[in-house]
């Protein structure tokens, strides 16, 4: 009988569950660390050396910068495919959104620096531009892509410490706009209320969700029980909602647990597991060391 | 008896899991739509940061000009417009113009060496191609999530309990035909 009860409620919830369709056009690869060098173009020591150099710029002062090539852009824009992969990456650290990405794109001769919106202060769209331009350009230019990738990190690591670099002609920079204050709060308060929520999915135990559930059926019994129908008491509401609650927070601890084992996201919303059907949250990263930080399109390209 | 007690139990556990599910539901899409408003702020941000732009691009460009172009005054009308506009829909026409405008303009500063060679052009241009990009990421979120909204409250069960809630289909932004491709800036 138990299971029988159990097996209905599963059904009816799977029935309520609207499972959310994601846009997902390209397909990356997973972050092997800082430097990923998917199109070959730098030599082994290069390589090594810049990993060396942005895994101390991460411990010293929590920026993640992370060096991409590719050999195609499949079909879409560097611009584009930067920004989607910064996001994919999740590159910087979250709510901080300290990260930048420099991509190179060997097939179309395209370059881009994405600049997270934290750093988007420091690492101005004009500096991006002249670091391309005077650093990246002439060098993959002349087919030097170890010299043109080290100099540029070399010169953005400079700038992201605040240092001054000379970086070619230099012009009036222009500050980016406030005015995000609003925005900042907002998205600071959408993160406490899911963190307030998955702490639910986070508790090993499973009966707080019962608690819960009861004082909500407590107080949804007196405002909707007119809207379901005045044939179920009030009673039964509170104690059904307990009962749902254990059945829910049961859910989410387990799946949470399954994720957590599975290396998946644990943001509300994924351990959710889509059961109110919502997607949303902000969208985890994939591991390879990065933490979780977005971009905006700041920042510059330019083909060589 | 004891039937009785089960089968109520279980009718009122199903009754009661709606109730949840509905409400989830609904919570669902109030954090839908105010994403898609935080994201239209964010679109704003980025075009305020353009208008805040211009003004230094033009004023350079201009004193290298040293005569008067037909372009300055259409950019400057188009801001004008933009303060002024209150409705969306008018702001988005505004936008548009500008952009039309500032493409125009782009490709008279190209024509003359001696000002697209300047450093302070060249820096403006750096920040207005990013400002462009910006916008262009900034609105493909929103319209991503206007997306994602349409498609839950049209499906089942949202065709049936959104338009109990007062929720309704949300518009796309359609990028102005001319503003579709963000300004290339090349030297």
């Amino acid at each position: 009988m138990k299971k029988r009860i159990a097996v209905i409620l599963v059904l009816s919830a799977l029935l309520f569950a609207g499972s959310a369709p994601s846009v997902s056009a390209l397909d990356f690869p997973d972050p092997e660390g800082f430097v990923n060098d998917f199109a070959g173009i730098l030599s082994l020591e290069v390589e090594q050396n810049l990993e060396q150099k942005l895994i101390q710029l991460e411990k010293d002062s929590a920026i993640e910068i992370a060096v991409v090539t590719v050999g195609s852009l499949e079909g879409t824009t560097v611009e584009d495919y930067a920004v989607r992969l910064f996001k994919d990456w999740g590159i910087g650290k979250k709510n901080e959104d300290n990260g930048a990405l420099l991509l190179v794109a060997v097939d179309e001769r395209d370059y881009r620096l994405e600049v997270g919106y934290g750093l988007e202060p420091l690492l101005t769209d004009s500096k991006a531009g002249r670091i391309g331009r005077n650093i990246i350009k002439p060098n993959f230019a002349e087919g030097n892509y170890d010299a043109g990738t080290t100099e540029a990190v070399d010169a953005l690591i400079k700038v992201v410490y605040g240092e001054e670099v000379d970086l070619g002609p230099t012009t009036s920079e222009s500050d980016t706009g406030d005015g995000e204050a609003v925005w900042f709060l907002l998205v600071i308060g959408s993160i406490f209320l899911s963190y307030l929520t998955s702490f639910l999915a986070r508790s090993k135990r499973w009966w707080p969700g019962g608690i819960i559930g009861a004082v909500l059926g407590l107080i949804l019994s007196f405002y909707l029980v007119p809207f379901l129908a005045s044939l179920i008491s009030k009673f039964l509401v509170t104690l059904g909602l307990g009962a749902v609650g254990l059945l829910f927070d049961f859910i989410l601890s387990k799946n949470y647990k399954k994720r957590k084992k599975g290396g998946l996201p644990t943001s509300f919303w994924h351990s959710g597991g889509g059961f109110f059907g919502g997607s949303g949250g902000s969208g985890g990263s994939r591991g390879g060391g990065f933490g979780g930080g977005s971009s905006g399109g700041g920042g510059a390209s330019g083909s060589w | 008896m004891k039937n009785l007690v089960v089968i109520l139990g279980v009718i009122g556990l199903i009754v009661v899991l709606g109730v949840v599910a509905v409400v989830g539901f609904y919570n669902g899409l109030v954090t839908k739509t105010t994403n898609i408003d935080g994201q239209w702020a964010q679109v704003e941000t980025q075009y305020q940061r353009r208008f805040d732009l211009i003004p230094n691009l033009v004023n350079t460009v201009k004193g290298l000009f040293g005569q008067e172009q037909k372009v300055f005054g259409e950019i400057a009308e188009a801001r004008t417009r933009y303060s002024g506009a209150t409705s969306v829909d008018g702001k988005v026409a505004a936008a548009g113009e500008l952009e039309g405008a500032l493409a125009r303009l782009l490709v008279i500063v190209e024509s003359y060496p001696e000002i697209k060679s300047d450093a302070a052009v060249i820096g403006l241009m750096d920040e207005l191609a990013g400002t462009e990009n910006r916008v262009a990421v900034e609105r493909r979120r929103f319209n991503d999530l206007v997306k994602d909204y349409n498609t839950t409250i049209k499906r089942f069960p949202g065709n049936m309990l959104a338009p109990m809630f007062g929720f309704s289909e949300r518009a796309f932004f359609e990028a102005v035909e001319e503003a579709s491709t963000a300004p290339e800036v090349e030297f």
